[in-house]
């Protein structure tokens, strides 16, 4: 090989390195970088949803809170009416054939509630909470409970019911379809709220608890 | 030779082309739009959350402020017989009077006058003993409907000689409904957060 050749050969190495060093990405270096781009776009996309999700989880938390506690008054003021009125203390508060499920009932008459013994399930259509829509103005926006829902409501993301176990004088609870029985009084209600509702796909249930006792 | 060299080097020294400067350009300006819409959507986003959890804190006082009043006090009765027998009148009422223990008239009601500023109004306005009215609500939500559904319409304490009963034998209750919508000059970053309770009063007089 004479000295020309060899400086050929040597200049068409520079020129292979030169090019290799100049030329543009590759596909798989181009799909590299955008995959990257991507997931650091969509990782702050996704946490930004995260962040309004939890959000909006927390607001159906306040919102189905005061739903729960709603139920819990409720007992109580048929409870406080009963005394006033002289019935027995838990009139209205246990259904047919110690059946202790059901969902409170709101008149538009008179602004009173009573209870409904009909749904025992949380999940059933019975115990799903509407709001007034249309119709009267006085009413829209307001949540209520049905067996049988006016057209001029819409079915909301909760469900409640309200499980009223009596309290005996031994101190046990019994659930529906027990009774506490002769010589052991029934003294009080373990008055249980849950309400639950979907978000994201899953369910959430909170329950509010309150022990009514006849002491007056 | 030597003429091969210099072109060599001109060619290695020179700019973009057009083309080449289009198709930077163009795909520099794409991509610092995105970055842009990604950077205001999360900006948005977060004013968005900001908007909620302040909704949601507000409105948790609000209902925590009337709750504790129904709960320790008395419903007005009086008040509303001489304010035109309000609870005689069908529908809701905007306006909660109550009695404290120390027998002071508390009322919580809609406001179009004594709010924290112009955006916040109307609000849910505070009147301590006839004094004059204070926000309930703060600057920065307004109301969106507020409802008070109050039960019995006659007070159960009151005693008519004439027939031997009580006006009512139901324990009073009130069942609240609010809404409260936070303000902005932008629509998509307003919230609303939508609550309703029923509070009984824990006086036991009979």
């Amino acid at each position: 090989m004479d000295i020309l050749q060899r400086r050929n050969l040597r200049h068409g190495a520079l020129v292979r390195r030169g090019r290799s060093a100049s030329a543009g990405q590759t596909i798989m270096e181009a799909v590299i970088a955008a995959g990257i781009i991507a997931t650091a776009v969509s990782s702050a996309l996704t946490l930004v949803q995260a962040s309004i999700n939890g959000e909006k989880e927390s607001e159906f938390g306040i919102v189905g809170t005061n739903l729960a506690r709603e139920g819990v008054e409720v007992v109580r003021t048929i409870r406080d009416s009963n005394w006033l009125a002289g019935r027995p203390w838990d009139d209205g508060l246990e259904g047919a054939d110690q059946d202790y499920t059901g969902i409170p009932v709101f008149s538009t008459v008179d602004n009173n509630w009573t209870m409904d013994f009909t749904p025992n399930e949380l999940p059933e259509d019975g115990a799903r909470v509407y709001r007034f829509t249309s119709g009267d103005a006085g009413l829209v926006g307001l949540n209520f409970q049905t067996i049988a829902p006016p057209s001029e409501a819409a079915v909301t993301n909760f469900n409640r019911l309200l499980e009223l176990d009596p309290i005996c004088a031994d101190r046990t609870v019994k659930v529906s379809g027990e009774e506490c029985g002769a010589g052991n009084d029934k003294i009080g209600i373990r008055a249980t709220a849950r309400v639950t509702w979907y978000s994201g796909g899953r369910r959430r249930t909170i329950a509010v608890e309150e022990t009514l006792f006849d002491w007056r | 030779m030597k003429g091969c060299v210099r072109h060599r080097k001109i060619a290695a020294s020179r700019g973009f082309s057009l083309m080449e400067l289009l198709v930077v350009l163009g795909i520099f300006s794409t991509v610092v739009t995105a970055a842009t819409d990604i950077f205001m959507m999360a900006n948005r986003s977060q004013r968005k959350v900001f908007a909620l959890e302040r909704a949601q804190a507000d409105a948790r006082f609000t209902m925590e402020a009337i709750a504790r009043e129904v709960r320790t006090g008395t419903f007005d009765y009086d008040y509303y017989k001489n304010n035109g027998d309000l609870l005689a009148q069908p529908g809701p009422l905007t306006d909660l009077a109550l009695r404290d223990e120390q027998n002071k008239q508390v009322r919580f009601f809609r406001s179009d006058t004594a709010c924290a500023d112009q955006q916040s109004t109307p609000c849910i306005a505070v009147s301590l003993d006839g004094g004059d009215p204070a926000p309930l609500t703060p600057a920065g939500v307004r109301i969106l409907n507020l409802r008070y559904y109050v039960s019995p319409t006659e007070d159960p304490n009151a005693f008519d000689p004439a027939t031997g009963k009580f006006a009512s034998d139901v324990q009073p209750h009130v069942t609240v409904l609010l809404a409260l919508q936070t303000t902005s000059s932008d629509v998509r970053e307003q919230s609303i957060i939508y609550l309703q309770t029923t509070i009984e009063s824990r006086s036991y007089r009979r």
